[in-house]
Order: C-alpha cells, then structure tokens, then sequence
C-alpha cells in the first residue's frame, strides 16, 4: 500500500526534490522527444494518445504497470513498455537510454516480480477486484494449465508487435504514421484508463475522430472488460498476459529474493498450490529441498503465509533468511484458510 | 588536368546552384474554411545564408504559396539552422506542400498574417536536426564542439553487463549450490 501511494502520488510529496534533481544535473539526463515530432504535436486535447498537458520527458521506469497516462503522477511515470515504445519511434540513441535500462534491470535483480506482487497499481487494483468477488460470494473459476500459458504466449506477441509497429514508425518514410500507430500498447492497456483515475484525473475513455483512433478505443474497451471479468474468473490472470510483467519474469529465476522449501516438513497438504494466485503448482510437486523461484511467481508469500508447517517454505535474500512473519501474518485458522484459497 | 579542374567547375557550380526539398503533412480534422500553417524546419550547415532562399510550392498545382519565414537558429558559420514558416491554407482543398531551400530558390510571395485565423502545426517529414557535433572551422584549427549530452556510456554498461551475467548465474547456479539447513 504504502509503495502504491509512493508510485502514485510520490510526485506530490517530494515535489522539491523531483524539482531540484530536474534543474541540477542528473545521472538520469532529461531527453524530449525530437523537435516537430509528430507523435508528440499531433494530438494534444482530448486524444487517447497523448496525456493532455503533460510534457513528452523520458523518467524513471520502475518494474510495474505504472501509467504515463496519469500526468500528475508519481516520481516513476511510465512503464518499460512505454519507455522501450515511445523511444524507438523518436530514435533515441542507446547510449542516452542506458541509466534507465541500468536501473531497470537493477530493480529486477534486486526483486524480481515482488514488484508484480507487491508494488504493481494494476495488480493492487486487481486484488481489490477479488477482494469484491469474495465479498459476493462469487466462486474461483479453474482453468486449464494450457489457459495461462496462452495468456503469456499472447502478451509476448502483443509486446513483439507494440515493438515492431514502433520501430516501424520511427522510420523516416514512416512518420506520417506516427499520428495513429504511437505507443500502440498504450493506447489498448487497461493502465491507460485505470491511473489517471488514481490521480483523479479523467481518462480519455474515447477517441473517434478517425478510424484508427475509434479502432483503438473500442479494442481498450474490450481489453478493459477482460482485466475487470479476469479478476471475478480468477486471481491475477491479467499477470501472465502483462507484457511489463513479462519482462520482469526473465530476472526471477535468479533475483535477490529467493523462495526456499524444506521438503521434510512438508505434509502434501495442497495449501500452497491452491493459494497461488498464478496458479503455480511447482512448490507443492518439489520433494526435495530446494529453491523453488519460477518465471511466473510474483513473491506474494501467500504461499509461506498459509502453509501449515512452520519453517517449511522460507524467503531469503541473497542468501540471508528473512524474517517473513514480520510483515505477513500466517494463517492458521481454517476457516481464514479456506477464503484465501478462494 | 583540364578535365579534372572542368569536372571540379562543374561539381562546385552545382552545389552553388542546387536546391533541396522538404514535404511536409499535415491534417486539419474538423477544420472549416481558411486557416494558417505553421512549423519550424531544420536545415543543414552552410545550406543557405538567407530566409528568401525558401520557398513554399503547391504540389499539385505547382505554384508557390505566400509565405512568412522568420529565421530562428543560425549554425556557426551564419547559415540557417531552423526557420519558422506560416503559410495560408484552406480546408476545402485537399492539397500537398512542398518547402523547397537552396541557393537558386528565390521567394516571390511575401505573406503577413492579414486575420486571426486558427493555426495548426505540420511536421517535416525526415529532416531534422540531425548533427550531434558543430565543425567551426578556424583555419588551421578544427573546433569541434559536442553538443551531446555528457552521458558516460561505460558507466552504465558495465553495471548492466554484471547485473545481466549476475542473473543468469545465479539463474543457473542457485538450485545447484542449494544447501540445506
């Protein structure tokens, strides 16, 4: 929560400091977007595909579904996605790009997808989204194991063509193009609509001045209306198709945080696998002691926080044992174990 | 020699009088009527010296258009860096407008903003301020000015280099090396 407020409105609260580090010269340069840029001139007012008012800056990008969209936002601004989309059609030069891509990396090594897990806006408004579905009663749908990889297999595609449509744009016999086709992902993720709202800021639900921009906000809408029916099927399904999410997975295998289970005091109970909102299943297969960190693990602890044994699934960073009980509290009573599983 | 000093002749006398072009676009949705045209264009070093070396032409009918252009940046050797042009244009004609430069363009049609009209923005299409270094040439010495940003490149792939070989190593390694307590 308190990482939420920080991404969101950090920007209010170390409004001096943000101002003073523009000004003095930074490890982190200021690039704009190339002078006459059509992407950015083009559309100012009312248009899904520019925030209105806001400056086109390069920031900060965090590992997490944060929205350039939301102008008056937090000391992050925009997610990787963004960052890698938007730059290729202006035709950065690498070497400008690196401090952020270095510091990107760097929060994925530190974390991995504890970022999904803990920090992401998206997924917080996701798990409220559950949180309303136990409130209704409304019961867990199970998938398919096939359902999620697809979803993965599908977001991987949509982040290969975000990025293929941008370089394209970039090209200078294509800039014409550049007026419909910039950042094509954002113009259909459901982060373009949700966190303006987190800045209490209108978003622009519809565009219909040509048949590009109608195209895009009608696919918004549906991609919309398939994050909000994910969160009531299941938990955490709009994560495996989260193209930000994707990225951060490649780092989870070998991050900082590490997922330990000590398969002699394991009693096969099926807590661990039930709880997972990805729907992993591995720590419960695991029968010897092992790390057992996965591509799609987003370190919710839900699993160590429901496990019945004590000392049987553990959380250690770079190799020292975290004291997870600190800050998640283990559930014991059935009757609590029975509404986490769902 | 004489065909090479010709050849020579030739070749300057073509730069003197040659002549580059920018198309540019633009769209006016919702736009009725009569309304302005302006941007900046960016030109490269020692092109032109002076703002009545650029002309605006009509591509379909071929016929130049009254412009005004106010001369915004110089490079250091005096010539045109970037220049802001305002041209007339009007919603009910789907037209194509060209900026021609060089030194045997001459602009005819002066134009001064005669009414309050609404203004839209247009973008050349792949010029731009391409140069990340000035050559100011000062005799014998060569002054070359960056006007890059002072990013150390290593200073950041080094770092990225480790943290990626550090990640897939551990990737690799973390359940090998697995010590149980």
């Amino acid at each position: 929560m308190l990482s939420l407020i920080l991404l969101v409105y950090g920007g209010y609260i170390f409004k001096e400091w943000k101002e003073s580090a523009e000004t003095q010269q930074s490890i982190f340069p200021s690039l704009k977007a190339p002078a006459g840029s059509i992407s950015t001139t083009k559309f100012e007012k009312g248009s899904i595909l520019w925030p209105s008012g806001a400056t086109p800056v390069i920031e900060n990008y965090p590992p997490t579904l944060v929205c350039r969209f939301n102008p008056k936002g937090g000391m992050f601004k925009a997610c990787i996605l963004h960052f890698f989309s938007e730059n290729l059609t202006w035709r950065t030069q690498v070497k400008y790009l690196l401090p952020y891509i270095t510091l990107f990396v760097f929060l994925c090594f530190l974390f991995g997808r504890a970022w999904c897990g803990w920090v992401c806006p998206i997924g917080t408004t996701g798990d409220f989204l559950t949180f309303l579905r136990r409130k209704m009663n409304i019961p867990v749908k199970r998938f398919p194991a096939n359902f999620r990889k697809n979803l993965s297999f599908t977001g991987y595609a949509l982040t290969v063509i975000t990025l293929a449509i941008s370089t394209l744009i970039g090209m200078p016999n294509l800039t014409r193009y550049q007026c419909y086709w910039f950042l094509p992902y954002c113009q259909i993720c459901p982060a373009r609509l949700i966190c303006p709202m987190f800045g209490l800021i209108k978003p622009n639900w519809k565009d219909f001045s040509t048949g590009i921009t109608t195209t895009f906000t009608i696919l918004a809408w549906i991609v919309l209306g398939f994050f909000i029916a994910a969160f009531y099927w299941g938990r955490r399904i709009w994560c495996h198709m989260c193209p930000v999410g994707l990225i951060n997975s490649w780092f989870n295998r070998g991050c900082g945080i590490e997922l330990h289970k000590k398969a002699v005091k394991c009693i096969k109970c099926g807590y661990c696998a039930d709880v997972c909102p990805m729907g992993l299943t591995k720590m419960y297969e695991i029968d010897k002691d092992s790390v057992y960190n996965q591509t799609g693990c987003i370190m919710c602890m839900r699993c160590i926080e429901i496990c019945p044994r004590k000392g049987c699934l553990t959380v250690k960073f770079f190799g020292r044992k975290i004291n997870v009980e600190n800050f998640i509290r283990r559930k014991t009573d059935a009757k609590k174990v029975f509404e986490q599983i769902q | 020699m004489k065909k090479f000093i010709f050849l020579l002749l030739v070749c300057r006398c073509s730069f003197l009088f040659s002549s580059e072009k920018i198309d540019i676009s633009f769209e006016y949705p919702g736009l009725k009527g009569d309304f302005y045209v302006s941007g900046t264009i960016f030109l490269p070093p020692a092109s032109i010296f002076s703002s009545d070396n650029i002309s605006v032409m009509d591509t379909v009918t071929k016929k130049e258009v009254p412009s005004k252009i106010t001369v915004s940046e110089k490079w250091p050797d005096g010539s045109i860096l970037s220049a802001e042009i305002i041209f007339p244009a009007n919603a009910s004609k789907k037209t194509q407008y060209t900026i021609f430069y060089g030194n045997e363009v001459k602009r005819n049609k002066i134009f001064s903003e005669p009414a309050v009209l609404p203004t839209i923005s247009f973008s050349t299409g792949s010029t731009g301020r391409t140069a990340e270094n000035i050559d100011v040439s000062v005799g014998q010495i060569n002054v070359r000015v960056d006007k890059s940003i002072s990013v150390r490149y290593w200073w950041y792939v080094l770092p990225l280099m480790l943290l990626i070989f550090f990640t897939v190593y551990r990737s690799l390694t973390i359940n090998r090396n697995y010590k149980s307590e």
